[in-house]
């Protein structure tokens, strides 16, 4: 008995530890990607970027994750560390090389020849922030983030701390947790769990990850429903891009802001995309295309 | 899942288990779903951490953990960027080589619009250049034998000049190295391509250079998986799904090229569109739409969707006697 009130006495951590942990969460300034730039968003907001498949999400998510990776000097990052789920498996590790490259190369042709360290380093040691996990169904989804914490603690330990926290994509599971709480009647002894209380416990790991670490937490989803022919005549008069929730409540509740993407969009010269913020609702809508060296905004 | 008991965990003791058992937590599935980690770890009593930390110790073990990208590039460049040529000039110029090893690729097209012809070609094509297994479901009966002999015999000629005749052991044995499987539905389908996950490795009945799978080709996935659509949606869609999970398992984990086909239904205001739709859209990296011009006898293959290369490229071939003819080849 003694001994348990001398540890809860000792607490978990020092001071120092906990400001470590807190403080730098709290200067995310630098937007991440030019279409989020519109909205300041903190360390623990969860964002949601939802599109049909071919709408630029994971080059969005890509992208973010590629500021975060970099040195805040001359290359204007985070410098913070990535934790990427990859539950879809479209994850291409050539196409992170290719990005951080590029905008490598660029932070160096804006220091006009000063001291500067040399770019192999600043990758390897952007790649070695970076933590990247493939999920294949939710109770592995589920496995993974209760096992990060171990992995994410031993690198705040060694000074590296995670910054953003990216989903790719969330939806993935869907059909398959729906047709497994069909099957109940099957299994003799309890009840398969229910769509609900997985994603409940997926958006209880996620909360505890990202309000322990003052994580961002960055989330794509992929249409499931082809947009119907009514909904998009009521669009036209709307101008808006369309959204269709199929997540269960439990993670709708859990997102505090949503990008909706649309894409690309043809008939003209270059293959143009199209990024509209629904949660807080603003009015603008910003036009990008996607290049070799990334994202670029068309003005 | 097992139950907790069933670990063999040193510090689970009767006492901490009880604890446990009141929180409802009897299976691992019940720790993964309802426990409450940071409550139970501040909960105190040494042991039941102890408990938590074994178990999610055994969760570690069970798979594989977080790499970092360092990792990632290393592993990459060691085992090397491969893409597999279709053997269509025009098209892996487009593809920057061709099929890329871990990756799934969709051909989308009406019919008659040479899915199946491309399919074989690039069959052929792989069989022949690079000395590699491909497994071939053909779920339509539409995969003819003498059809790809044709194709890998004019590649032959054209890579080795027209010397005569074609060697017709070295024929044998590339058409050997083109394993055929049917299947006529979606469950036969899973399990051929589960024996194949768990198979690989192991030698096929194959000639000895043939050493590695390196393509696996179903033509056509779309019919195997509309059929199941319609009715009750949510088990067909599962199915869909776990279709798409294996292949994707099979692509990443063996580091296999995937080549399935998709055909078109007549959609809004007739408009053509693929017979699988939103929930597949997201499972292949990269997808191509064949479209035939029936003036210039030309298919033409343009690029929708990428993961790394822009997508307004275009390439087109001819359909021909001997195989497929690239169109700039041709001029």
């Amino acid at each position: 008995m003694i001994m348990e009130v001398g540890e809860w006495v000792r607490g978990h951590e020092s001071v120092a530890s906990m400001l470590h942990r807190v403080l730098p969460n709290s200067r995310c300034t630098t937007p991440l990607v030019a279409p989020l730039q519109q909205v300041a968003l903190q360390a623990r907001d969860v964002v949601e970027v939802a599109g049909p498949s071919g709408s630029a999400k994971s080059e969005l998510l890509l992208q973010a994750a590629v500021t975060c990776l970099l040195p805040e000097r001359l290359y204007g990052g985070w410098e913070g560390g990535v934790l990427w789920y990859d539950l879809d498996g479209h994850f291409d590790i050539l196409r992170l090389v290719c990005l951080l490259q590029a905008r490598i190369h660029q932070g160096k042709a804006l220091s006009l020849g000063g001291l500067i360290e040399d770019g192999d380093n600043i990758m390897n040691a952007c790649l070695e922030r970076f933590l990247l996990t493939r999920c294949y169904n939710s109770f592995d989804f589920i496995a993974a983030l209760q096992t990060t914490r171990n992995q994410v603690k031993e690198a705040q330990r060694q000074g590296r701390s995670m910054r953003l926290l990216i989903i790719d994509s969330i939806g993935a599971f869907y059909w398959l947790d729906r047709a497994a709480s069909l099957v109940a009647g099957a299994s003799t002894e309890s009840s398969r769990p229910s769509i609900q209380a997985v994603t409940r416990a997926v958006v209880r790991e996620l909360h505890q990850l990202s309000n322990m670490h003052g994580l961002l937490v960055l989330a794509s989803k992929c249409s499931i429903f082809s947009p119907q022919s009514s909904d998009a005549r009521k669009d036209t008069r709307r101008a808006g891009l369309q959204h269709r929730e199929y997540m269960p409540a439990e993670w709708q509740e859990f997102v505090t802001h949503r990008l909706l993407l649309q894409g690309p969009m043809s008939g003209e010269a270059e293959v143009v995309f199209i990024a509209e913020w629904q949660m807080p609702a603003l009015s603008g809508v910003d036009r990008f295309t996607i290049e070799n060296t990334g994202l670029k905004l068309v003005i | 899942m097992p139950k907790l008991i069933e670990l063999g965990l040193p510090s689970l003791t009767p006492e901490v288990y009880s604890i446990l058992a009141s929180q409802g937590i009897i299976s691992v599935e019940d720790f993964m779903l309802s426990a409450d980690i940071s409550k139970l770890e501040a909960w105190g009593s040494g042991t039941l951490k102890e408990v938590v930390a074994e178990i999610l110790h055994y969760l570690e073990c069970q798979r594989v953990g977080l790499k970092s990208g360092l990792r990632g590039v290393q592993d990459m460049q060691a085992m090397g960027i491969q893409y597999l040529p279709t053997g269509c000039e025009s098209l892996d110029a487009i593809l920057e080589g061709g099929l890329r090893e871990g990756t799934l690729t969709e051909l989308v097209g009406a019919s008659a619009t040479g899915k199946t012809q491309l399919c074989m070609h690039v069959a052929a094509s792989v069989a022949y250049k690079c000395r590699a297994l491909v497994a071939y479901i053909d779920t339509c009966h539409s995969f003819s034998s003498i059809r790809v002999a044709h194709m890998v015999g004019t590649l032959m000629k054209t890579s080795e000049g027209h010397q005569g005749g074609v060697a017709a052991d070295e024929l044998g044995k590339v058409l050997k190295g083109i394993l055929k499987f049917s299947a006529f539905d979606i469950y036969s389908a899973l399990s051929i391509l589960h024996e194949l996950h768990a198979s690989i490795g192991n030698n096929f009945q194959a000639p000895e250079e043939f050493r590695h799978l390196r393509l696996l080709i179903v033509d056509s996935a779309s019919s195997l998986i509309s059929p199941i659509l319609g009715g009750n949606q949510i088990q067909g869609h599962a199915l869909m799904v776990s279709m798409g999970a294996i292949l994707r398992k099979l692509a990443i984990e063996n580091h296999l090229a995937v080549l399935i086909t998709n055909h078109t239904v007549g959609g809004e205001f007739g408009q053509p569109k693929p017979a699988l739709g939103e929930s597949w859209k997201r499972i292949p990296d990269v997808r191509l739409l064949l479209t035939h011009d029936p003036s210039s006898n030309a298919c033409e293959v343009a690029v929708i969707k990428h993961s790394s290369i822009a997508c307004n490229k275009q390439a087109s071939f001819c359909i021909t006697k001997r195989g497929l003819q690239s169109a700039e080849a041709e001029l």
